[in-house]
């Protein structure tokens, strides 16, 4: 049966990253999660097996704290799931996943359509699906809005900076899908049950061919510090508080 | 021949991007793939235009040309504007080059082995810097660096094959279902403290007194459906810079933050005095908004 | 602690995030009386309802356990919600004694089609003295003829049928049937309905019936021996109020905790007052203990052990605990604790609630005793 492919990321959930005292990070608070974005990316998979009358894999390159995505992905409406479990994920930058994927991707039979997310909501980096293609040879469409598939013809909207661009591709192909592609529904607790059924395929570093050394050299992490007056009005009546803030505007010449 | 190769579908941005490549003391080339955007570009006082020829009217299907080409000629770095054409290309240069790349970076430093840049990860929560050694691939927006003076560069056109397997069907322009936020002086955006769709009426009396126009959160857009998703400020919406932003019944999640960050002054108003917003915020009054709203509309009347 | 499997937490991580994208932003509508009737059919879809029963009666055989940890995500959010969670309370009930033909009448309605079922038990002369009541049943041909009355029937705008008893013997030891009345069915009456302290999503007032035709297959259990019946709801809605408390007051927590940590007062925050740590620490570890005590009685419960007892101590204890750890909650916020908008003021008048339904503290402790003395 043909099989659609939908690559996800298992990212730190950055609303609960927090900044200390002295402007590090702390990570401490900090759960995993399936990157936002990826949910919908997931979801126009489903959708688009419908199309095919295929199954849906989705695969993931992490570390071995990435295990804990498999169920959740799974209950999302994926049939299978495959799991590089790499340390190497940790430092990866795009040239290492999309070499992890291409690799990964290439023990996967009848594959005629790899599904990605526009950017992690990690990184938001959007370099994976276009390397990816490129080390596949294999056509590539980013920026995707809407999509549909007719027998083996792909076509699908692309949101530019200032146009919509509809384009045609003949199956297999890589795209890289835009969040408002879909509206992706939360699952049920029936669906979650389900996903412990499915099959689950780890692959190691030693299993694909693949290069996992990094072409970027982090050298550091510093908080995002945003320096604003924060002049905030608490006290007083409705109106007193109101006649501050156009006070304050005034003052910044912005009336 | 070694040097900094820029691409940006954006013909403004082409000449900030030669502007870094002069500052550089490389070679500064300019990569085009129409005769017009090449025509364009000899004005910018690059060293060399490039105009690679074939048969899609697609620029990232001519990635692998472009990739062997910058192989050969040993380029130091192929710099792309990042929108979503640049971003493109420049990844699947990176990918047939097997490169380092750094995408949509806030800094971008030539240091002796090769490039510096800083970039936000989560979110914007926080600035990571990295190193890319030659070759490397790199993303960036408007506003960095200088355009340098005016000039006439040779074009050299190299009739190149491109990738037909992606066809372009029809391209039309993007119909602004809302306003342009992009170009707004001020924006009032609403977030998930209006209960009902109706009571964005409040907002919308205070944008037409401040002379602003209406942004939101991505829940309101998305998930509410109240405004068209144009119309969503945050990361992967629109990200604005205008001289006062506003926010009405908005927490601040990080996300819709980036959005607005370059706002040259943020107001915010909201119920939760812990609010995040209030620290992205110059000035901000903790109050019901239904409330607060119609008095700062009248207030402003007055002025 | 309870330990969740990785099953168990993706199910508590979607109820999360159902509670604050779907729920919260409806919680005024609920709170004003209008429950939202696509609420219910989400739930169901989602499977936050009857997730307990079979999966032939389309549920999903989830463990108590699961189930209380629903709970409590929903009631950190709003306890009106959270009940409904708990569900068709009948359902269960309907497993352990109905018969089969019963259960083919009964559970399309209540699992598929998205029918809810509620309580009525208490009569204005039988609150606590369930054996005490004065509604009858009398049998005329196949059918049974009801006549009573019942009150504090909660859930009246949400429930189509609700679980009614009624003396079907005089004489008899038991002498007390329990019968499944539809709202619709001619007789059937709804009666004023109590402006309360709390818990304002769900319609709570007066039920009568005159002269009810009940066709005999609407009578569960046994004839004359509905009093057991009726002690083993009571069981399973008391675990869940228990829980419904746990949620409350977590919720009241961290909500004020979120406020002292901002609020600053004296040039400092007031969370840096001794005061004000020692309210966390106590509130803190009172919610752990009555939570570890649901989890406690809920394993029993999935153990198919006997929970009279536990689920009594459990209701007793974290009902009061929500009761002591919201109001310090409110004073924790002073002004704002107690404005409307600020949300706080609602868990409190909530937890007074759950001191009351499904049997007072005072009658749990008999209870408790009761069976301990045993």
């Amino acid at each position: 049966m043909p099989k659609i492919v939908v690559c996800y990321k298992w990212v730190l959930d950055e609303a609960l990253i927090r900044l200390r005292a002295d402007e590090s990070l702390d990570f401490s608070a900090a759960e995993y999660k399936i990157s936002d974005y990826d949910r919908n990316t997931i979801e126009a998979a489903v959708r688009a097996a419908q199309a095919i009358e295929g199954t849906t894999v989705g695969l993931t390159f992490g570390t071995a704290e990435a295990k804990r995505s498999i169920k959740d992905a799974l209950s999302r409406g994926l049939d299978e799931s495959y799991w590089i479990n790499a340390p190497e994920a940790s430092r990866a930058d795009g040239a290492v996943t999309a070499s992890a994927l291409a690799g990964a991707l290439s023990k996967i039979e009848d594959v005629r359509l790899v599904v990605c997310t526009e950017g992690a909501s990690d990184t938001f980096a959007r370099q994976v699906p276009p390397r990816l293609g490129a080390l596949m040879d294999w056509p590539t469409i980013t920026s995707v809005a809407e999509l549909h598939i007719e027998g083996d013809t792909l076509t699908a909207v692309r949101k530019l900076k200032d146009s919509l661009e509809t384009v045609e591709v003949t199956l297999p192909c890589v795209v890289a899908v835009l969040p408002e592609i879909n509206e992706a529904p939360l699952p049920g607790l029936k669906a979650v049950l389900a996903a412990g059924k499915k099959p689950v395929t780890e692959l190691a570093p030693a299993d694909i061919e693949a290069d996992l050394s990094p072409k970027v050299t982090a050298s550091s992490t510093r908080a995002y510090l945003m320096s604003r007056k924060n002049l905030i009005i608490k006290e007083g009546s409705a109106e007193e508080k109101v006649a501050a803030l156009v006070e304050h505007f005034h003052k910044e010449g912005l009336v | 021949m070694a040097g900094i190769y820029v691409y940006s579908d954006e013909p403004g941005l082409v000449a900030e991007l030669l502007g870094f490549a002069l500052s550089t003391g490389k070679q500064a080339c300019a990569v085009t793939f129409s005769q017009e955007d090449a025509d364009k570009a000899q004005a910018f006082g690059a060293d060399k235009v490039l105009f690679f020829k074939g048969a899609s009217p697609l620029a990232e299907n001519y990635a692998k040309a472009l990739a062997d080409y910058l192989a050969a000629e040993q380029a130091d770095l192929f710099l792309a504007g990042m929108t979503p054409r640049g971003r493109d290309l420049a990844a699947r240069v990176a990918g047939y080059l097997a490169c380092g790349m750094a995408s949509d970076v806030l800094s971008l430093t030539p240091v002796a082995e090769g490039f510096t840049v800083e970039k936000m990860l989560y979110g914007g929560v926080a600035v990571l810097t990295e190193t890319l050694a030659s070759p490397a691939v790199v993303t960036i927006g408007s506003g960095k660096f200088d355009a340098p003076a005016a000039g006439d560069s040779p074009v050299e056109t190299l009739e190149v094959p491109s990738d037909m397997r992606v066809r372009l069907v029809t391209s039309a322009p993007l119909v602004q279902e809302g306003v342009d936020l992009n170009k707004a002086e001020k924006v009032v955006g609403v977030g998930l403290g209006f209960s009902k769709q109706e009571d964005l009426s409040l907002a919308e009396d205070l944008a037409a007194v401040l002379g602003a126009e209406i942004g939101c959160t991505r829940s309101i857009a998305e998930e509410r459906k109240w405004l068209p998703v144009e119309q969503y400020i945050g990361i992967s919406g629109a990200v604005i810079k205008p001289q006062l932003y506003l926010s009405l019944g908005i927490s601040g999640q990080i996300q819709h933050v980036i959005g607005v960050r370059d706002a040259k002054t943020i107001a915010a108003i909201n119920t939760d005095e812990n609010a995040p917003i209030f620290k992205a915020a110059d000035y901000g009054i903790v109050g019901d908004m239904y409330e607060i709203a119609p008095l700062l509309t009248e207030a402003l009347k007055k002025v | 602690m309870q330990v969740f499997t990785e099953e168990q937490q993706l199910m508590i991580n979607i109820a999360k995030e159902f509670v604050q994208e779907k729920l919260v932003p409806q919680i005024p509508d609920i709170e004003e009386g209008n429950f939202p009737a696509n609420l219910i059919d989400e739930l169901q879809d989602l499977g936050f309802i009857n997730m307990m029963l079979p999966e032939e009666y389309g549920g999903l055989e989830e463990k108590m356990v699961t189930h209380m940890a629903i709970v409590e995500e929903f009631a950190k959010e709003n306890l009106t919600t959270a009940i409904v969670c708990n569900s068709n309370m009948i359902s269960s009930l309907l497993i352990d004694f109905a018969s089969d033909e019963q259960k083919k009448l009964f559970f399309p309605k209540y699992s598929e089609d998205k029918h809810m079922a509620g309580l009525g038990f208490t009569e204005p002369t039988a609150g606590s003295d369930a054996a005490g009541i004065q509604t009858t049943a009398v049998k005329d041909g196949d059918d049974w003829i009801l006549n009573g009355q019942k009150t504090f029937v909660s859930y009246l705008n949400q429930c189509s049928a609700f679980l009614v008893s009624a003396r079907t013997n005089e004489t008899d030891e038991g002498g007390i049937s329990t019968f499944l009345v539809e709202k619709d069915l001619p007789g059937v009456e709804v009666g004023s309905i109590f402006k309360k302290i709390g818990m304002h999503g769900s319609e709570t007032g007066e039920l009568f019936f005159k002269n009810v035709r009940v066709p005999a297959i609407y009578l569960i259990g046994t004839e004359n021996w509905g009093l057991p019946l009726v002690l083993k709801v009571l069981d399973e809605a008391r675990l869940a109020v228990a829980m419904c408390g746990v949620g409350i007051a977590q919720g009241a927590l961290d909500k004020a905790v979120a406020y002292v940590k901002e609020r600053e007062q004296f040039g400092r925050k007031i969370s840096s007052f001794q005061g004000i740590k020692w309210y966390i620490a106590e509130m803190e570890s009172e919610i752990a203990a009555a939570r570890a005590l649901v989890y406690d009685v809920a394993n029993d419960y999935d153990n198919k052990k006997f929970i009279t007892k536990g689920a009594a101590m459990a209701k007793w204890f974290a009902s009061e605990v929500a009761m002591r750890v919201t109001e310090k909650a409110v004073q924790m916020c002073g002004g704002m604790g107690l404005v409307e908008d600020f949300g706080l003021e609602r868990y409190f008048r909530d937890a007074k609630v759950l001191s009351i339904t499904e049997g007072t503290s005072e009658i749990l402790k008999i209870v408790i005793a009761r069976e301990k003395l045993r």
